[in-house]
């Protein structure tokens, strides 16, 4: 874990000591500075998560000091340690832009349990942010993935009676059928969604989840019936820790049966992407699964 | 054209493609470039050869030598031996089972030598993709005929004169159908080719697209003739790339040569023909539910009337035949229908295509005369039964069809006599099923299939399906009871009678005839607890015979579980509360020292 | 006007009407839950069959959806088709059981005991909600989703619907009672697919109307 340090600006010889030991044996790092400007100072040569500031220090009082912090990094989060434990100078302080105060004297528990909080936001914010990002990432994404739809749309002439080929080629693209994508589908053809959804689970073509990197299909005609495909399956089943129509956890694999491939000489018969693997026995499964 | 000395016939249908065929083309390609050959010979690739048990093969012209189970590195070695040298390679040559003498020639081997090929007669012999290989074996011809010399009612009487029914199914005769569609009184109209083929273990239709696109182009434009159809539809499944890729071909490249598109052949006659990629669901291959799909809808079937053929596509009249019933119509406009009607039984005329599949020798697509015994289909093209086991039946017309026992192989293969049987044509798959196929299962296991491909629409097919079902598991666990034969019967009734599509209608037939012919299985699993093809895993154990175990190690290995331990050398042991019954064990034991037991339960 | 024979009774009726409004214009019971005057017929509940026979050819046909042709001969009530519609009526209750018009229907046409394995389900997919919203209301705001037993009535991804007005016809026209309207004061919400709306009284006639 990355070292979580923190700031200790106080003119007070015995709090600033006291706040570094409870911290260091917490196994923070910690800065002490016994004036604003020094703390100032400090703050400008190394990067703080966090730091803890006198309301009142000789020559600039506390709550400039957070202003001045605030401006070399604008993440750090400030407390406020006050001796007028009133709530006027903690909501001043507070809407200068302290995160939280603590008011002296305190103990080591009351130190620690307000830098836990402060840490708490500081990750929150981090989230928030990777949110943020996350979520500007998939609307960017969106908006191809709809123009790359509405390339597919024009190309069938926003015909109705194309719905079919027009999924199909949508699941070519993007593995599946989005539920977002279905929406736009009816939306831009003037189609009820009711009769997309109808079609998009109704064909055995479709799936409406994301499948696996590999697509693993099993065939369970009649022939390979005969010949032992439920055997296979149910090997792959085992092998794969996963059920027939799932996908494994790391969507690596996807397994389904598939009624006839029409390749009936070669029973028993699996397909993995495109590549057929025929007369097995379920001795050679763990094999042929190793090479992908 | 240029003129080699030998032609190699590579089969690129899917069965050898997935055997990388075009691996073996590419190798002999370079081979022959590599041994200074190219001039002389010329590689080829073809459609589905049938025999897809051997794949890849090669048929090698003018020898008519019939090469299998070709590997790609064998080939730098055979191009040497017999194109440089002359000397055919015996050691990629066909050896029938139980046999040691190699037979070289393809029309001396018996799975070939039985068949008669009207539909498939390109199969082989061209490059699917070369309109001009199709043209060079009169390809087109019935065609202009048709356009040229012909009238509308003329064409469908050649059809109505010839007999010909329609080979999806139902075998509803062509030409009264054409004539339906052709009287109704509308402008515009549709056709449709339906090449949904959704029966599991069926792939004729597959194969005929791949083999000869433009004979199916040929009939259909034909038909539009026929009927009036400006405008026509092939349905193909989205899980057939290759033939998707070849009809897609054909198309351009016939209305390149002026015989699709507007004014085909300069007779004023147009036909636009679009290829429809299908979602996946069985249940399309009905007529009103294909035609929704078509619309961009969802396949449930309609009630009929009205018929397609007054209000189908968009409204309007629609003919739709299957595959191989479009690739029977130029034959019969350019050698006429009498000579198709020559062909085949009284009710059934012509040749049917069938996909032989499951527990038989020489599994691939073989095309025969109407009225061919099925003895003749299994044993004499087929090779017989897979490992020499017992052949206990026959399963034809997929999902909708039933199983033909031991006692009726005999039986002549045309529409009536398989119908009496009650099993039905179908598109026509045959699954040949040995005594290690258990009957119940096999009921179970169409049932389950129609159970998932059910559109779900009306209750009787959707609830009369899960209720099957319901009860052959119970009867497969070993908790069957007497009253359960009574309920499937029951069941039956009700799904045949009051279904809304034919899908449900015919769904109880597997289980009809397995019931009829098999009842003894039945009754042994629901009284005796006993499976006795040992499939039903609740109803075996696996125990290892002692004196026939050498100690090989192999089951242990293969056991997923660790249930078989052992030192080497020494007979193994099973621990049954481990076991899982998944039968890995079974599969590689090389001594039949692993035996499935029934187990009887007091 | 045509005629046409029903249980052995000739008589004569309008072309236009269907097997079954030709036989209940005769005042002759026929069960039925997919079929609803104001709707298309979908033929899918398959209790209303019956017996026809046309030039000489006898089959079992769902009422509601065959077009009547002169002499038709209808049968209702063979053992046949009586047997039949037991045995349907048997798997919709194991589907449903304690479903009030399916107990009616039991009751009239003896089915006493039901020898399948009971489910829970409310709904026996007549329909006849999704062709009222798609061909009265206009807004397709429910539809079936899925296939063969699976097969559902709901909106889109199971999720409340952006265009159902709450116009509560799905409700009405339930037989089988699953669709229900909840009112408390403002808030409509239409279960079964967790769609909430806020509506206001209209201080004319008094109905509530979406806001």
């Amino acid at each position: 874990m990355e070292e979580i340090k923190i700031l200790v600006i106080d003119d007070e010889r015995g709090i600033r000591e006291g706040c570094r030991r409870i911290l260091e044996s917490e196994n923070y790092q910690v800065a002490v500075a016994e004036t604003g400007e020094k703390g100032i100072e400090v703050a400008q040569t190394d990067k703080f998560a966090m730091a803890l500031i006198d309301l009142k220090l000789p020559g600039m009082d506390g709550l400039a000091v957070i202003n001045e912090l605030r401006k070399i990094d604008s993440e750090i989060v400030p407390i406020i340690i006050t001796g007028y434990g009133t709530v006027e100078t903690a909501v001043e302080a507070m809407k200068a832009g302290a995160f939280d105060f603590v008011a002296k004297p305190f103990t080591p528990n009351e130190i620690i349990n307000v830098v836990d909080k402060g840490l708490i936001q500081i990750k929150e914010r981090q989230e928030g942010l990777e949110l943020k990002q996350e979520k500007r990432e998939r609307a960017v994404d969106e908006l191809n993935s709809l123009s790359i739809v509405d390339e597919i749309l024009a190309r069938y002439n926003y015909n109705a009676a194309s719905l079919i080929a027009i999924l199909q080629d949508i699941q070519k693209q993007f593995n599946y059928l989005p539920q977002n994508l279905l929406r736009h589908v009816a939306l831009t053809m003037n189609i009820p969604l009711t009769r997309v959804y109808s079609i998009s689970t109704f064909y055995s073509a479709f799936s409406l989840k994301p499948r696996g990197e590999h697509l693993i299909d099993v065939c369970l005609g009649t022939a390979c019936h005969v010949r032992g495909g439920m055997n296979i399956m149910e090997r792959l089943e085992r092998e794969l820790g996963i059920k027939n129509g799932e996908t494994t956890y790391d969507e690596k694999f996807s397994l389904k049966s598939v009624r006839c491939v029409g390749c009936c000489g070669l029973a028993p018969v699996v397909v993995i992407d495109d590549e057929f693997h025929g007369k097995l026995v379920q001795d050679k499964v763990p094999k042929i699964l190793a090479k992908y | 054209m240029k003129q080699y000395r030998t032609h190699c016939l590579v089969c690129t249908g899917t069965g050898c493609v997935s055997n990388h065929a075009f691996d073996i083309k590419t190798a002999l390609e370079s081979e022959i470039i590599k041994q200074g050959l190219k001039d002389e010979v010329t590689v080829i690739a073809t459609g589905c050869n049938g025999f897809c048990e051997r794949g890849p093969v090669m048929v090698v012209q003018p020898e008519n030598i019939f090469y299998q189970e070709l590997k790609e590195k064998d080939i730098p070695f055979l191009v040497e031996e017999h194109f440089l040298k002359g000397r055919p390679v015996e050691k990629m040559m066909y050896v029938p089972p139980k046999e040691e003498a190699v037979i070289p020639k393809m029309s001396d081997i018996e799975f070939f030598k039985h068949q008669l090929l009207v539909v498939l007669r390109n199969r082989g012999r061209i490059d699917p993709e070369k309109i001009d290989e199709y043209i060079g074996y009169d390809g087109y011809r019935a065609l202009g005929k048709a356009l040229t010399e012909m009238k509308p009612e003329q064409i469908i009487e050649e059809v109505k004169t010839a007999g010909l029914r329609g080979r999806g199914g139902a075998g509803f005769p062509t030409g009264i159908k054409w004539g339906f569609c052709e009287q109704a009184e509308e402008d515009t109209k549709y056709l449709i080719c339906n090449a949904d083929e959704g029966d599991p273990g069926a792939f004729m239709d597959r194969s005929i697209l791949e083999a000869d696109p433009h004979a199916v182009l040929e009939g259909m434009v034909i038909g539009a003739k026929a009927i009036g159809a400006q405008e026509g539809f092939i349905y193909v499944r989205d899980e057939y790339p290759l033939a998707l890729r070849r009809i897609n071909i054909a198309i351009e490249q016939a209305t390149e040569y002026g015989l699709l598109g507007e004014n085909i052949l300069g007779s004023g006659f147009n036909f636009k023909l679009n290829v429809v990629r299908g979602g996946g669901a069985f249940v399309c291959g009905e007529e009103t539910a294909l035609i929704a799909s078509i619309e961009g809808e969802v396949g449930r079937p309609k009630p009929r009337p009205p018929y397609p053929a007054q209000k189908g596509l968009w409204g309007k009249p629609t003919n739709n035949n299957n595959v191989e019933t479009w690739a029977n119509v130029p034959q019969i406009i350019l050698r006429g229908g009498g000579w198709f009607a020559s062909l085949g039984t009284k009710e059934s005329k012509g040749t049917k295509v069938f996909s032989l599949v499951g527990k038989v020798n020489n599994t691939g697509l073989v095309e025969v005369p109407m009225g061919t015994t099925l003895r003749t289909i299994v044993f004499d093209i087929g090779g017989g039964v897979l490992k020499g086991k017992k052949f206990k039946a026959v399963q034809s017309g997929g999902p909708s069809g039933g199983c033909v026992p031991e006692s009726l192989i005999d039986l002549p293969v045309d529409f009536e006599k398989l119908t009496e049987a009650g099993a039905i044509m179908g598109s026509g798959g045959l699954i040949v099923m040995d005594e290690d196929t258990c009957m119940v299962d096999v009921a179970k296991y169409f049932v389950e299939f129609l159970e998932e491909e059910s559109c779900g629409k009306c209750n009787p097919c959707r609830e009369g399906l899960k209720r099957l079902k319901e009860v052959l598991t119970l009867i497969t666990q070993g908790k069957g009871e007497a009253k359960h034969l009574e309920m499937l019967d029951d069941i039956a009734l009700l799904m045949k009678e009051a279904s809304l599509c034919a899908l449900g209608a015919t769904a109880p037939n597997p289980v009809l005839t397995t019931l009829k012919y098999f009842r003894e299985e039945y009754e042994e699993h629901i009284f005796q607890r006993r499976c006795r093809a040992k499939v039903c895993k609740d109803l075996i154990m696996y125990r290892i015979i002692a004196e026939k175990c050498t100690g090989c190690q192999r089951c242990v290995k293969a056991c997923p579980t660790e249930a078989i331990t052992g030192p080497r050398s020494q007979p193994h042991n099973l621990e049954e509360s481990k076991c899982i019954k998944c039968g890995a064990c079974y599969e590689v034991c090389k001594f039949d020292a692993i035996a499935g037991d029934a187990i009887y339960i007091e | 006007m045509i005629p046409i024979t029903i249980n052995d009774k000739q008589t004569k009726v309008p072309e236009d009407l269907s097997v079954l409004e030709a036989v209940r214009e005769q005042g002759i019971y026929i069960p039925t839950l997919c079929y609803h005057e104001a709707l298309e017929p979908a033929g899918s509940c398959r209790l209303c069959i019956v017996e026809v026979e046309e030039r000489g050819r006898v089959r079992t046909a769902a009422s509601c959806v065959t077009p009547l042709t002169p002499n038709m001969i209808i049968r209702t009530d063979t053992e046949k088709i009586l047997k039949i519609r037991r045995i349907l009526l048997e798997l919709l209750m194991a589907r449903c059981p304690g479903l009030k018009v399916l107990e009616q229907m039991a009751a009239q046409m003896g089915v006493k005991k039901v020898r399948f394995a009971q489910e829970d389900d409310d709904c026996f997919l007549c329909g006849q909600c999704v062709r009222a919203c798609s061909e009265i209301v206009g807004v397709s705001a429910i539809g079936f989703s899925d296939r063969g037993v699976n097969n559902k009535i709901g909106a889109p991804f199971l999720k409340a619907s952006n265009v159902c007005i709450s116009c509560g016809t799905c409700t009405t026209i339930c037989p089988a009672g699953t669709f229900h309207l909840e009112r408390v004061d403002n808030l409509v919400s239409l279960h079964r697919y967790s769609n909430e709306y806020h509506q206001e009284k209209c201080r004319v006639c008094g109905d509530h109307f979406v806001v």
